[in-house]
């Protein structure tokens, strides 16, 4: 029997047991999916202090949704007439259908969620640097994607949440400039959401965006491979003064100083691992642990305890579905998904354009040149380059944040600019005419409303510009007021965007209530329950 | 310029130069083409409307708010007067509701409210709701409809609507 297990495992490729470390580093090398790391692998990207682990969640999390998503297709039907009704057969119905349906909708939330941590401790990390840029545009991709999927999942219940939360990202895109109703047709399948919508919304969530994210997950984990895992800080940093050896960087085979320093006065170099007692034997670069089996064991470890988790999230909070969605009857307050609830919290302050299509695309453009604005290879893997970083970070997450919440109290009644033009009463000063329109040649913003002058300085540009300006004073701040570095403006600029977008998701999506007012978080009402009604 | 026979085969450097021509042009050519070819693929057939009969003058009572689902606007009777108001919100483009007890218009997209002409109550709404060519023919109200029949104003005019005759 024992003879029989051995060649079968042998036939699926795996080496004897590996006890020693030419055979665990063989296991690594040879076996295609434990090529994912290098055979040996930073003890400090394995701590808390460096939790790479987020990433990998967000890995589980999509697993996760892929397969109940696959389950799901066993019972969903893509009409407008029959969609709601097999969200109740399988709320109601099928054996686990709610389970299922709830492990989807939840797994979705958790990628997300795990993937912005993801960023925020790739990019306070310095994870970006050099040679890892690439890594940071696929991930940065990684996420418009996800976003999308979640996006594109959400109008598939056909409940009047999917519906009007739909509707009003669509109304967003239709105010793009010039080809903004043509986006909307291609996008959406029209001016108004329906079959055509939904057909299209499903096949993005059934077949484009889940190859997209799979193609994508395969690059990312390819190029983080290439360039010698995690990115990790010099030894000496952690760990103090140390022998010659701290000269070693951990973690980074390719990185510059890489493992084995490639401007050393040495005149040996290490070419291969062998066994016995040779002089560089067992000791190679500082604080790594072989990856087999130690790394790839407590990553399966969190894989169960994800599943678990979610499936216990799942068993108890089941996803709600609302109402049959209805086109004559408008939600109110009709709220997007919140992950998109900051795009809509800024276009109830501005025209659409300004803030439902140029500051997102600004933001997106941003992340993307994250690399290629601080490109200096020093600091990589060390939290925040330093404690000048955690001050630039804490001081302008503050400022962001109280900054917010006075811009959100002087514009309870929604467009403060508006209101501010009538205090001034232009009227007047063009003597009771209303202010003139742009020559019908200024086209650029021609749906509607921003041919007019007034509409374009008040809705648009001054709302705008004030956004604008809360960044570059907090960035420039950091750098004429404290001296800051490139990182560490950069790291200002970026951490008063993150806490705009976080205040703004949670205004938009815990305290908007019935007609859009503001309510405590608690106090609001139900908008499920007022859909029922 | 280029000879086609000496391309044809003997000469290395014309025969690279035409590899890399074919490449090059083929190269962005393909990727073109399918792009256009999806996009065009996926750009929905739109149909118009154009104008939409709501029938006779006494069917409507005073200050009755009726929709026209397919028009995209409501049609209101003021004491002299028919009134088309379009239904999308100045601000989002959402279509916007009838609070028949407020006798407003509610946005749910943006909160915007308007009031029974149509004029704004409360942001984000720059202007009033768009209205809609009226005639009355034979005593039935004919609307004009669709996107580019929708016109924009400042403030509510009594022209904006049609006189009962």
């Amino acid at each position: 029997m024992i003879a029989l297990r051995n060649r079968l495992l042998r036939s699926i490729g795996r080496p004897d047991d590996p006890e020693d470390v030419t055979g665990q580093a063989r296991a690594a090398v040879g076996n295609f999916l434990l090529q994912i790391h290098s055979v040996k692998v930073s003890r400090n990207s394995l701590t808390w202090k460096s939790p790479y682990g987020l990433g990998l969640i967000a890995l589980y999390m999509f697993i996760i949704h892929f397969v109940s998503g696959l389950a799901l297709t066993f019972y969903y039907v893509p009409s407008v007439e029959r969609a709601y009704l097999s969200m109740i057969e399988l709320q109601s119905e099928v054996t686990f259908g709610a389970f299922i349906t709830s492990l989807h909708r939840w797994s979705a939330h958790g990628m997300i969620i795990f993937l912005v941590l993801h960023m925020l401790r790739v990019f306070y990390t310095g994870g970006y640097k050099p040679p890892r840029q690439l890594s940071w545009i696929i991930g940065v991709l990684l996420l418009i994607v996800t976003g999308k999927l979640a996006f594109s999942g959400y109008l598939l219940p056909w409940d009047q949440q999917a519906l009007w939360s739909v509707q009003v990202a669509s109304e967003v895109i239709r105010s793009g400039p010039i080809f903004g109703e043509h986006v909307q047709r291609v996008v959406f399948g029209g001016p108004d959401i329906g079959q055509a919508t939904l057909t299209r919304f499903y096949t993005m969530h059934m077949t484009v965006l889940p190859l997209l994210s799979l193609g994508l997950i395969g690059a990312y984990i390819w190029s983080l491979r290439q360039h010698g895992g995690f990115a990790a800080p010099a030894d000496e940093k952690l760990n103090g003064a140390q022998t010659a050896t701290s000269r070693y960087q951990t973690g980074g085979g390719l990185q510059g100083e890489g493992a084995f320093p490639r401007n050393s006065d040495k005149t040996y170099a290490l070419v291969g691992l062998v066994r016995g007692s040779s002089a560089a034997a067992g000791s190679g670069p500082r604080g790594t642990v072989m990856a087999w089996p130690a790394v790839f064991l407590l990553e399966l470890a969190v894989l169960a305890g994800v599943v678990l988790v979610m499936a216990a999230i799942s068993a108890f909070a089941h996803a709600p579905l609302g109402p049959h969605a209805d086109p004559a009857i408008p939600r109110n307050p009709a709220l997007m998904p919140w992950f998109l609830s900051s795009i809509q919290e800024l276009t109830l302050h501005m025209h659409p354009v300004f803030g439902g299509i140029m500051i997102p695309t600004l933001f997106v453009t941003g992340l993307f040149a994250i690399p290629f604005i601080d490109w200096d290879r020093s600091g990589s893997g060390e939290w925040f380059g330093g404690r000048r970083g955690v001050i630039a970070a804490f001081g302008s997450a503050l400022a962001a944040g109280f900054i917010w919440i006075v811009l959100e109290w002087l514009d309870l009644g929604r467009n403060l600019a508006f209101r501010l033009k009538e205090a001034l009463d232009l009227t007047k000063l063009t003597g009771g005419e209303t202010p003139k329109s742009w020559p019908e040649s200024f086209g650029f913003f021609g749906l509607y409303d921003l041919t007019e002058w007034s509409s374009f300085l008040w809705a648009g540009l001054i709302p705008f510009l004030i956004v604008m300006t809360l960044l570059l004073v907090i960035g420039a701040a950091a750098k004429f007021v404290f001296g800051g570095n490139r990182r560490e403006v950069m790291i200002s600029i970026f951490t008063a965007t993150i806490v705009s977008i976080m205040v703004l998701t949670f205004i938009g999506s815990a305290m908007r209530g019935t007609d859009m007012n503001l309510y405590a978080p608690w106090d609001r009402p139900n908008i499920i329950e007022l859909d029922r009604q | 310029m280029l000879n086609v026979e000496r391309a044809a085969g003997t000469d290395p450097i014309q025969r690279n130069l035409f590899r890399l021509l074919f490449v090059s042009v083929a190269g962005v050519l393909a990727p073109v083409t399918i792009a256009v070819a999806a996009i065009a693929f996926l750009w929905t057939p739109q149909t118009s409307v154009g104008s939409v009969n709501a029938g006779p003058v006494e069917d409507y009572n005073l200050l009755d708010m009726v929709l026209f689902e397919e028009g995209e606007f409501y049609l209101t009777r003021l004491p002299d007067r028919f009134l088309a108001i379009n239904q999308r919100s100045t601000h989002m483009r959402c279509k916007v509701a009838w609070d028949a007890p407020s006798r407003q218009f509610i946005s749910p997209c943006d909160g915007s409210v308007f009031d029974d002409k149509g004029e704004v109550v409360r942001g984000p709404a720059p202007r009033p709701l768009g209205t809609h060519a009226i005639t009355i023919e034979n005593g039935e109200l004919i609307i004009e409809v669709g996107d580019e029949n929708v016109r924009k104003r400042d403030k509510y005019d009594p022209g904006q609507g049609a006189e009962i005759g």
